[in-house]
């Protein structure tokens, strides 16, 4: 019955609470949705900043700019911003080997099966050495050091959106800031003082400590959890950049933790993350300083200023009466970058979607709370696949992840036979986990039935042919940098003819 | 049919590394030196091409590609041994599996100083000559062209390939960590 007795009207005023992008992101999508219903909506900061880091995107963000209608490049001019096609893993299976995660899906299929089950067929009767990973346009386009966009012309990645982008948080902050006001967002500055209760467990309003009130009749909680109680710490560099920018993201395992490798326009991020419990900053800072010292952007030995954060675990969604708090989507510690943006879009996206109907009520929002929590918890599955990985190798970190990562019970129908159940479709698709489990070396033991008609001779062709499509598909492709020139410097002169 | 590229700095022990894996597996080596004589002409040169932006896609290994097209039609292992690996747009289609051999920049240098004086040792006079000039030139270029050199080879190719082996210790041990990466045909 609940269902049907409606306890919230479709608003008047939205006031997001927040202070970072995820708020303004926000704000643009429910102003996207709600604007012309003359809806109001309200970023009120309500926190300090969180220091500037570097993002990354996965192709849902591309989607979001597309349908507010901007281009693309005025928001990498904003931010240091560069294109991103895929990850690269060093040293997590084991020391010394790489492999690579593409955004966006292996889009083959050979002779009616899919590219995996091919691949692993081939792979089991020993004809083939090449790794899954090299059969993507996305792998060939990162070493080739590709931009996914042509100047003019298209592209096989601009037609399908299936990239990324590299960029500095607070630079984009801004310019969404800027963007959501031009549209109509109102902004109110300054800290909150008091928090109102409306008497059903929500919130009347917000009183700021300059005085002035912001009342509402829906909010929305994106401020991050607090940090106090830190496991982990994250610390973060900032080096010159270099000329030929990477179009990939790299993610190095170290003795004890990751570096994340961002590479932005004029600039490289190392991002360290390591447990409080086994390294001393000082010990942190040394690796950190190793994967510096051995990647081409710096031949130096000065580091330059360190930043050192905590990081708790994020709390879990919640919604009560008219506060829907969903900042443990964007307070995560990501290997896979991008993670943290893209559920705070499938969040809001999801949150959105509820809002022509009146009829949300209790139950819609029990609803909401678990989907969303499934989501996230589908996702620190996939995490802790790869942290299962890095748990292999010998060393303090490798036991602490061992103690943190649950059992195999979702692998065990891929260890059979390579398969995957069906996820969660804001979470890592089945193809996902077969890359990453295939390039760190673990196999099925046996493939599809289905493959074992496959003519080899043909296979073999047939993956070749693969192969060489996809250095056409990036042969006439600009260089990353060139594109970067030509966004990143001051607009061409208009023409004096005529 | 496969092309395993066999990477590394100067020094890093390719060329053992390919000979070692040839008498072990029936297949074909070839090498890009062979087919790229800028490697082989003088440090000089190389300081050159590093100085003016080391642009490795202006080499033209349509020579190269040729001859691995020839070879994996005969043999169902080829063994590649190449400074530039994947980097290079003509050859990354071909190879399917790339090994860097990692060692310290040092004993790269030591390893390349060796030889160099070997052949010192044992080639005539007028070779000798052209010997101790390609170590004074290797020498001075050291701290400019030669280390950051090796450093952008270690990152860039190191990086873009699927293995990096610990190429420092003996012959025996090298292809012991090689070995499960390797076809199973001996």
């Amino acid at each position: 019955m609940d269902e049907y007795r409606p306890t919230l009207r479709l608003p008047k005023r939205v006031v997001l609470l927040g202070n970072d992008v995820f708020a303004w992101i926000a704000s643009s999508m429910l102003l996207s949705r709600f604007g012309p219903l003359g809806i109001r909506i309200t970023v009120c900061p309500g926190g300090q900043s969180a220091p500037s880091r570097a993002f990354t995107t996965t192709p849902a963000f591309g989607r979001f700019l597309k349908n507010l209608g901007v281009d693309e490049h005025d928001m990498l001019r904003a931010c240091q911003g560069t294109y991103c096609l895929a990850s690269q893993f060093s040293d997590w299976a084991h020391e010394g080997r790489d492999f690579w995660q593409p955004i966006g899906q292996f889009p083959h299929r050979l002779l009616g099966q899919e590219l995996f089950d091919v691949w692993l067929s081939e792979r089991k009767a020993g004809r083939l050495l090449r790794p899954l990973h090299s059969y993507s346009a996305h792998w060939t386009a990162s070493l080739a050091r590709k931009c996914p966009q042509a100047f003019g012309g298209e592209s096989a990645f601009q037609d399908s959106g299936e990239y990324g982008y590299h960029g500095d948080l607070s630079g984009l902050r801004d310019w969404l800031r800027q963007l959501a006001m031009a549209n109509g967002v109102e902004a109110v500055e300054g800290p909150i003082d008091r928090v109102f209760p409306n008497g059903r467990g929500g919130i009347a309003q917000v009183k700021l400590q300059s005085g002035q009130a912001v009342p509402g009749d829906f909010f929305v909680d994106l401020r991050p959890g607090e940090s106090e109680d830190t496991e982990q710490r994250v610390m973060t560099v900032r080096q010159p950049g270099v000329r030929q920018v990477p179009v990939f993201t790299r993610c190095v395992a170290t003795e004890s933790g990751w570096v994340t490798v961002t590479p932005l326009a004029d600039q490289t991020e190392y991002r360290l993350i390591y447990p409080a419990a086994l390294t001393t900053d000082e010990a942190a800072q040394q690796q950190l300083r190793h994967v510096i010292r051995s990647s081409v952007a710096s031949q130096t030995d000065e580091m330059a200023q360190v930043q050192i954060e905590g990081c708790g675990r994020p709390a879990g969604i919640d919604w009560r009466d008219n506060v829907v708090t969903v900042g443990a989507v964007t307070d995560r510690l990501e290997t896979f970058s991008g993670t943290a943006m893209h559920l705070h879009h499938a969040a809001i996206e999801r949150l959105v979607s509820l809002f022509p109907n009146r009829r949300v009520g209790r139950a819609t929002r029990t609803e909401f709370c678990q989907r969303t929590q499934q989501m996230l918890q589908q996702n620190d599955e996939f995490c802790q696949v790869h942290w299962r990985l890095a748990a292999q190798r010998p060393s303090a970190w490798g036991q602490w992840l061992s103690e943190r990562t649950g059992d195999d019970g979702l692998l065990a129908v891929y260890d059979q036979a390579g398969l995957i159940s069906p996820r969660d479709p804001q979470t890592p698709p089945a193809w996902q986990y077969q890359s990453l489990l295939a390039a760190a070396g673990r196999l099925p033991q046996r493939p599809q039935l289905s493959t074992a008609t496959l003519p080899p001779a043909e296979t073999g062709r047939l993956l070749r042919e693969l192969v060489k499509h996809n250095e056409a598909l990036v042969a006439d492709l600009p260089l990353h940098e060139e594109m970067l020139d030509w966004i990143h410097s001051r607009p061409f002169p208009e023409s004096q003819a005529g | 049919m496969s092309v395993i590229a066999i990477t590394g700095t100067m020094g890093s022990g390719k060329s053992t590394i390919a000979q070692a894996l040839s008498q072990q597996f029936s297949c074909a080596v070839l090498c890009e030196d062979e087919f790229n004589p800028a490697f082989s002409r003088s440090a000089q040169d190389v300081a050159t091409w590093w100085q003016q932006g080391g642009d490795v896609q202006q080499f033209d290994f349509t020579l190269l590609v040729e001859a691995v097209e020839r070879a994996t039609a005969n043999s169902e292992l080829v063994l590649l041994e190449t400074h530039f690996g994947r980097q290079h747009g003509q050859l990354r289609p071909l190879i399917d599996l790339q090994l860097w051999l990692d060692v310290p920049f040092d004993i790269a240098f030591v390893r390349k100083a060796g030889q160099l004086c070997r052949q010192f040792a044992a080639g005539e006079p007028q070779d000798a000559v052209a010997a101790l000039q390609w170590m004074a030139d290797f020498c001075d270029a050291w701290l400019n062209v030669t280390r950051p050199m090796f450093t952008w080879q270690k990152s860039v190719i190191g990086g873009q390939s699927d293995e990096r082996i610990n190429a420092e210790p003996s012959v025996a041990k090298v292809l012991q960590q090689m070995r499960h990466l390797l076809p199973q045909a001996a």
